[in-house]
């Protein structure tokens, strides 16, 4: 009798075996995705005066240079004028010694400072707003 | 930073292998390594298991009792009904010396332990099933039975096979050995100087003799273009680099055309028309028909030796090739095969014995054959050779085997040895024209072929189709 | 936490309580007469599960269930082989879990906010040694390894908690991605390795050397050390084969146990039997017999469950194992400082190359060499110390979680 029930119960076992480590394979996987998301998109944008928008990428530079990631064709910027990166959670802004300086929501920035969503950054003549995109991507993944 | 990320990265990289390694090679083990060890006899379970359960029956072909076990009075025994003539080929199984033959390569099936399919076992364990499968082999034990008789006791062995199918339907060797008292007459049989516990069928090596020039035959119809026109002019010897190699006494001198050569086993015309064939050709006929390789089988078979390329090779071992003798070396089953192929028309059939094996809740397990055929000869050929083989039984050295009202395919072998009289060979198949059932016929050191295995041939190719009407 | 990575762990914490309550009513009625230890025992197991996941929940909303559940369900598995096998290490064992677990928690909260205060590596070598310089002096031999200390009627590992010491001590040495005395460090490592080896603790000689060149490798980037390092550990062990006679013994077993079987290559036959008898399902819970194999509760825990679970369980458990290293892993790479990153490395390490020697010995891919598998095989120490170790890694992840959440200034 309790041979018969533990050669039945034992592909019961095997399979509740199996579904826990689907269950922890699956949070694997998650894990993974969104590793992939952070590295190549965070979810956040700069949008210019201009309606363009500009996807900001976990290190993101902003200057007149060809080799900054945003490039702004405005004389009054430096060539290497702020840098906006991901820490943590957050995107942070840092002015790199740029001539005329980086304004957050009209006060010039010494220090690297979180930005918060609908921010304002006016660098040169130019504001730009800080926004972050409808996505899934993020609100679900960074919190694993 | 980024240094250390890649560096951690890299050793997680070595861990996903280390666990694949893990992984793999238990994969591997469960694979390859797993049916090996649970018939291992190291392994306490086995013993247990064989305590619990009880062996599998082996039947014959017709459903008759080849070896059983039977419980009294709590304790289990193992019987063979049919007496010595299956000694060699079943073998034993006992606690104290092991097991042998096809007790042995059929452990795992008779303890029903090599069960893959997990839903078999369940129900088995449900209906509180202990006992292992039974095994059907192809043999008939009538036939099997009636062949050891004719041995008389002589040393030799005897394969039967259907050339169509590749079934064994008797494999004798003799003298044989009744598997039940193996244990009380372990000593004797151990010790005893005609080594009663070999299975010669598939063990014992033997030169063949003429029943190779069948080989030689078919290399030669199918390398020397017009050989059938040639007509080879003989003294009764040839002389090889100073070798005398004679004829058999009462075979007349003159000219001799190749199927008269083969219908009185002239020695000295094969040795001419082996020269004349070159050792490449003579030795790729021989391995195309299984020599220097290991024939697929349940029971494992030694391995039939014709002599390779060496420095020694010279004509006089050309000669002796050709001839079946020298160095060249076969297995009774081997020569079967041989007698086989011709009979199936040139294509050769692996041999098998077990027929099917039964659950003990009535699943059938069919032993599929691997479909190992290959063409060895082509049709033509085949039937040239099959021709002459009738020719042999009707006219030349192998009369002896001559059936009324069924014409019989054979060739007679009287092998030299160093042991004393000649081996006494005979390989043949009947009914020529539609073969039922290729023969090959060993007795040691009987003499003349012809006489002595020619008759043992015609009587199991008698009953045998006697049984079939 | 995220509802839908919440709605998986409550997925998988009620696959483990179906596989506990089928496991253990099995075997509550296994033994004649019926016996209710077992399930007892699995209320009792599971209860401490769900403390611990609410409790560490409840302190640290962050806390990394992943790891938690993952090992709780491996002691899970593990249990129920031990109740099948000797129902009195079974109820110790469900007792070594619960004090686990407390470590677990205490070690997190130890972690979580006294990492920052680094100690001076050279204390830390310091406890190291005197902790396996200890039982050579005072300790008693169990299964051919010198390495208990007996208090009473009370046994403890030192070397378990020298891992998780060694660890620190190494983490501290190279974190600043160099090594200053090159010569001092290697002398210092091979005085712990050689101290692990004069017990006859071979698997944990390997287990020390490996994490330390795991470690080193990653904080210098220095592939020739970590070159020179392997080939060291090769001439040693070719030393070592011919200097002493139980190395011979193990390794002549793996390359071919079946010269002896009931001589050397016993363990490793019987191991390998209890494998092969399992097959793809297992012979089903109960109907294994791993009274066949030696030190089972111990080192061949993972023979007898392959036994009964068969490969597939088996091949989950290595999973299991496998989904553990990687979160340690993911763990150190979220760390920002290289210090507490290293110190997670190793801990990893040590787990995954622990986990490797020994089912990789007990299925003979490798020599058999008596190490414990973290979190299955029967034993205090081994059982406390795994759980203090992952609760180390917990609490640098929650450090790390930290580290993003007030990142208010860079």
């Amino acid at each position: 009798m309790y041979e018969l029930l533990a050669q039945i119960l034992k592909f019961l076992l095997i399979g509740l075996i199996y579904y826990f480590l689907y269950n922890f394979l699956k949070l694997m996987v998650l894990d993974l995705s969104e590793e992939k998301n952070t590295s190549g998109d965070t979810g956040y944008y700069l949008r210019s005066d201009d309606g363009r928008e500009y996807p900001l990428r976990p290190v993101t530079t902003i200057g007149r240079a060809g080799d900054s990631d945003i490039v702004i064709n405005d004389p009054y910027l430096s060539s290497k004028h702020a840098m906006i990166f991901k820490k943590g959670r957050r995107m942070v802004i840092q002015d790199l010694k740029s001539t005329n300086g980086t304004f957050l929501n009209g006060k010039r920035i010494k220090r690297a400072v979180a930005l918060r969503e609908k921010d304002v950054i006016t660098m040169g003549g130019r504001n730009f707003t800080f926004l972050r995109r409808e996505a899934r991507g993020l609100e679900s993944g960074s919190d694993l | 930073m980024e240094k250390l990320h890649r560096n951690i990265k890299l050793i997680f990289a070595v861990f996903c292998g280390l666990f694949l390694c893990l992984l793999g090679y238990l994969t591997y083990f469960q694979v390859y390594e797993r049916q090996k060890l649970i018939e291992s006899s190291y392994n306490r379970r086995l013993w247990e298991q064989e305590e619990s359960i009880t062996r599998g029956t082996v039947y014959d072909i017709k459903g008759r009792v080849l070896a059983a076990t039977v419980e009294e009075n709590g304790v289990k025994r193992r019987v063979y009904p049919q007496g010595p003539a299956f000694g060699p080929l079943l073998g034993y199984s006992s606690r104290k010396l092991g097991r042998a033959g096809l007790e042995e390569v059929l452990n795992g099936e008779l303890l029903g332990i090599s069960q893959q399919d997990p839903m078999l076992v369940l129900r088995q364990k449900v209906l509180g099933v202990s006992k292992g499968n039974d095994v059907y082999l192809t043999i008939d034990s009538d036939l099997q039975k009636k062949a050891y008789e004719l041995f008389r006791g002589r040393r030799g062995a005897l394969v039967a096979l259907d050339p169509n199918t590749g079934a064994v339907l008797a494999m004798v060797s003799s003298p044989g050995y009744n598997p039940g008292l193996a244990e009380q007459q372990w000593e004797a049989l151990s010790k005893d100087e005609a080594s009663p516990l070999l299975n010669r069928a598939i063990q014992g090596l033997y030169p063949p003799g003429s029943s190779f020039k069948i080989v030689t035959l078919a290399a030669a119809l199918e390398g020397i273009p017009d050989i059938e026109k040639k007509t080879y002019e003989t003294p009764g010897y040839v002389k090889v680099n100073g070798r005398v190699i004679r004829d058999y006494e009462g075979m007349e001198p003159g000219n001799y055309d190749v199927k008269k050569a083969f219908r009185h086993s002239s020695n000295s015309v094969f040795v001419k028309i082996g020269l004349e064939l070159g050792k490449e050709r003579l030795f790729a006929k021989a391995q195309e028909f299984g020599f220097n390789s290991r024939i697929p089988f349940e029971l494992p078979v030694t391995v039939s030796r014709f002599p390779g390329f060496s420095l020694m090779s010279d004509d006089v071992e050309l000669a002796e090739d050709s001839i079946g003798q020298g160095r060249l070396l076969a297995t009774p089953l081997q020569m079967a095969l041989v007698t086989s192929t011709v009979a199936n028309g040139g294509k050769m059939v692996q041999p098998y014995i077990v027929h099917k094996a039964v659950t003990p809740l009535g699943y059938v397990k069919n032993f599929q054959k691997t479909g190992f055929t290959k063409q060895v000869i082509d049709g033509v050929t085949a039937n040239k050779i099959r021709e002459y083989m009738v020719d042999v039984v009707e006219n030349g050295t192998g009369t002896p085997a001559k059936i009324q009202g069924i014409p019989v395919a054979g060739k007679t072998g009287s092998a030299e040895n160093p042991h004393g009289k000649p081996h006494a060979w005979f390989v043949g198949f009947a009914p020529a024209h539609d073969p039922k059932i290729a023969v090959a016929v060993v007795v040691e050191n009987a003499g003349s072929g012809g006489r002595n295995a020619g008759p043992i041939a015609r009587d199991i190719i008698l009953q045998y189709l006697k049984g079939l009407r | 936490m995220d509802s839908k990575v919440e709605a998986t762990y409550n997925r998988a914490l009620s696959a483990m309580a179906l596989v506990g309550f089928i496991s253990f009513l099995l075997l509550s009625i296994y033994r004649k007469p019926l016996s209710p230890v077992p399930f007892y025992g699995a209320v009792t197991f599971l209860s401490i599960v769900f403390i611990g996941y609410f409790f560490t929940g409840w302190i640290f909303p962050s806390s990394d269930k992943f790891l938690f559940i993952l090992a709780g369900f491996l002691v899970e598995l593990g249990l129920i082989m031990l109740c099948r096998i000797n129902i009195e290490l079974f109820k110790r064992q469900v007792a070594f879990f619960a004090l686990g677990v407390g470590f677990f928690i205490l070690s997190s909260i130890l972690t979580r906010y006294f990492v920052r205060l680094e100690l001076n590596p050279v204390y830390l070598w310091g406890i190291t040694t005197a902790l396996l310089l200890l039982p050579l002096l005072f300790g008693v031999e169990k299964g051919g390894a010198r390495n208990w200390l007996a208090f009473g009627g009370f046994t403890f590992q030192p070397s378990e908690l020298a891992k998780i010491t060694f660890v620190f001590y190494l983490a501290g040495v190279v974190k600043q991605n160099k090594i200053n005395h090159f010569p001092r460090l290697a002398a210092e490592i091979l005085a712990a390795v050689g101290l692990l080896v004069l017990s006859r603790d071979l698997g944990g000689a390997m287990l020390f050397y490996l994490t330390a060149l795991a470690v080193i490798f990653a904080a210098t980037s220095r592939l020739d050390v970590t070159a020179a390092g392997l080939f060291a550990a090769g001439i040693m062990g070719v030393l070592s084969y011919n200097l002493f006679d139980h190395v011979r013994v193990r390794i002549e077993a793996w390359l071919n146990p079946w010269q002896d079987v009931p001589g050397r290559g016993y363990q490793i036959a019987q191991s390998l039997f209890a494998i092969a008898e399992g097959g793809y399902f297992g012979t089903g819970l109960g109907l294994g017999r791993p009274d066949f194999i030696p030190a089972v509760a111990t080192d061949f825990i993972f023979s007898a469950f392959t036994e009964e679970f068969g490969f597939l369980g088996a091949a989950a458990v290595i999973l299991m194992y496998f989904l553990l290293v990687y979160r340690g892993i993911r763990i150190a790479l979220r760390l920002k400082d290289s210090y507490p990153a290293l110190i997670a490395l190793g801990h990893t390490v040590m787990f995954g190359m622990q986990i490797f020697t020994i089912i990789g010995g007990v299925i003979k891919l490798i020599p058999v060499t008596g190490v414990t598998l973290p979190f299955m095989s029967y034993g205090g120490s081994s059982m406390v110390m795994s759980f203090t170790s992952l609760g180390i890694l917990n609490g640098l992840w929650l450090q790390a979680r930290e580290g993003e959440t007030d990142g208010e200034t860079a």
